[in-house]
């Protein structure tokens, strides 16, 4: 019973860290910033998540990151308390909140009887969260298994277990449901429909894309979380003209995020970058600078590594100087086939990205609204030939490769898919 | 939103829930929290003397009330299972030693343990005379 009352006061401080504004809204909105009430939430969550990585490579333990976290929670609620009509809140936050932290919390419970861990989890990420756990650094990862891995989900695993106050390792994991929530309801203020309609809608959702598998420990579902709160703002920015900056700003966030936790999202955030400079419409000067910037975020994660003696290598399974080679050897039917078994496998595993594909195909007999969105046919087509690309140049056991990790990559790669659903609904019934 | 439209998007969300509860066994799994304790709960969770040994591990640690690991051989390749004494990571206790997956064709040659408990002659529990 005791399990079970700390699962419930720990959803709803979590509700309260993911819902609660911690910016006031004359401090961010300028002459040319206005921002929407529900971007602020995300923009705090970003915040916290991109300074607890700034913490950890600057070498603070978790408990003195956790010192800082509640300092800045406890200035918040003088603030709060202080400014309570100045601070903005998202419409009807109330309804929201209490229905999230419901799902949350059946979601929470599901994870607390299960508690299985994937085998990846046990080998590479749960050690790592042990060890910042323990309060080790950056530099103590280099004796775990993988050590040139990225390790934000990790720290995020660690940083939520030891606040959370229990000894159990699953209280860390149900950040990962958190924010994979948060990600899905902020992906709904898209559309403009009554309140009831948008809890069925995130019912639906949930309904459609939850499942123990993609809790097991592994870091999948943090890159598709990030992605989804990414793809909201990337809409945005090819969609409307105002609010260029703060969309670029969470856009930039989520990539900084993506590329500390898993190492293909390096090549995921390029993908990203590549859309950007093709489809946003911006002077070639400003795109140079967004190219500095996600370079040099790129650089400092590799610099990071290197200052803390972590191996650089972006993966063990290839071999980078033949991979030319070993893809042309690769390049066969039987290869591509074996691949494609397993992509299609992954549209049954996961019904949200088969929805998806077949409201890209609705979409695309619109050329008006295929051209409008191309943008996601491009990342849709990118996604999967990088699927291709990567197994078809491991010099390994194919058939083993494929088997043990494609599902995953499907499912960390789909998030903007999601899109497609929100945009014919939106374009058709014009919501 | 007219007050019908209203009841019937009430009714389908509390509908939504429940299939939500049914599809994660919500109401047994709340049993089940309430009623088995953690380490019960991922004991069953895993294979006990299989491949991982993690059901043995478990078992031991709660059996002979260990904080410290004893040290982990297993036979067969598997992630190393340190990570169930998380609160004393890797501060190994080298006097006992877990053995797990041992075919019954091996014959342990070290003398220097005793052997306190013993599950099929696969998966062994030993601590230093």
């Amino acid at each position: 019973m005791t399990e079970l009352i700390n699962i419930l006061s720990y959803i709803i401080l979590l509700t309260f860290l993911l819902f609660m504004p911690f910016f006031n809204l004359r401090f961010l909105v300028t002459k040319k910033i206005s921002l929407e009430e529900y971007d602020l939430p995300v923009l705090n969550i970003l915040f916290l998540t991109n300074l607890f990585l700034i913490f950890s490579i600057f070498n603070f333990t978790i408990t003195q990151i956790i010192s800082v976290f509640f300092s800045i929670i406890f200035i918040f609620l003088i603030y709060f308390f202080s400014n309570f009509k100045k601070l903005l809140f998202p419409k009807n936050i109330i309804y929201y909140f209490i229905f999230y932290s419901i799902i949350l919390f059946i979601f929470s419970i599901d994870l607390s009887k299960n508690l299985f861990l994937y085998w990846d989890a046990q080998k590479l990420w749960l050690p790592k969260a042990i060890i910042f756990y323990n309060d080790g650094l950056i530099a103590d990862l280099k004796n775990t298994t993988y050590s040139h891995y990225s390790f934000l989900g990790s720290l995020l695993w660690a940083f939520f277990w030891k606040i959370s106050g229990s000894e159990y390792e699953y209280f860390g994991r149900i950040f990962f449901l958190a924010i994979y929530l948060f990600a899905i309801l902020n992906l709904l203020s898209l559309i403009s429909v009554n309140r009831n309609i948008k809890i069925i809608s995130f019912l639906i959702l949930t309904l459609i894309t939850y499942d123990y598998w993609l809790f097991r420990g592994t870091q999948e579902i943090l890159v598709f979380s990030f992605l989804l709160i990414l793809s909201k703002y990337l809409f945005n920015l090819f969609m409307e003209d105002k609010n260029v900056r703060i969309n670029l700003l969470n856009v930039f966030l989520c990539l900084n995020l993506i590329i500390w936790t898993k190492n293909e999202g390096i090549i995921l955030s390029l993908i990203i970058l590549f859309i950007l400079i093709i489809f946003f419409k911006e002077t070639i000067k400003f795109k140079l600078i967004l190219i500095t910037i996600l370079f040099s975020m790129i650089l400092l994660r590799f610099l990071t590594f290197k200052f803390n003696g972590l191996n650089l290598d972006l993966s063990q399974d290839f071999e980078f100087s033949n991979i030319v080679s070993i893809f042309a050897s690769n390049f066969t039917i039987i290869n591509l086939t074996l691949i494609s078994k397993y992509i299609i496998f992954s549209l049954f595993k996961f019904p949200h990205i088969i929805l998806s594909i077949l409201f890209a195909l609705a979409i695309a007999f619109d050329q008006r609204l295929f051209k409008k969105f191309i943008f996601l046919y491009v990342y849709l087509f990118l996604s999967i030939f990088l699927i291709f690309f990567i197994y078809l140049s491991t010099p390994h056991d194919l058939d083993f490769m494929v088997s043990t990790g494609s599902m995953r990559l499907m499912l960390e790669f789909s998030a903007p898919n999601l899109l497609f659903i929100f945009i014919f609904f939106k374009e058709k019934f014009k919501i | 939103m007219s007050k019908i439209q209203k009841k019937i998007s009430l009714f389908l969300i509390t509908i939504l829930i429940l299939i939500i509860c049914k599809n994660t066994n919500f109401f047994k799994n709340v049993y089940d929290v309430t009623s088995k304790n953690h380490d019960s709960r991922q004991q069953e969770m895993y294979d006990f003397c299989e491949l991982l040994g993690t059901g043995y591990v478990f078992y031991i640690k709660n059996k002979f009330n260990l904080n410290y690991s004893p040290k982990i051989e297993n036979f067969k390749k598997s992630p190393e299972q340190y990570w169930i004494f998380s609160k004393n990571y890797k501060k190994i206790d080298e006097e006992k030693l877990i053995i797990l997956n041992k075919s019954k064709n091996i014959k342990l040659k070290n003398t220097d343990f005793i052997i306190l408990d013993n599950f099929r002659d696969k998966c062994l529990y030993m601590v230093k005379k």
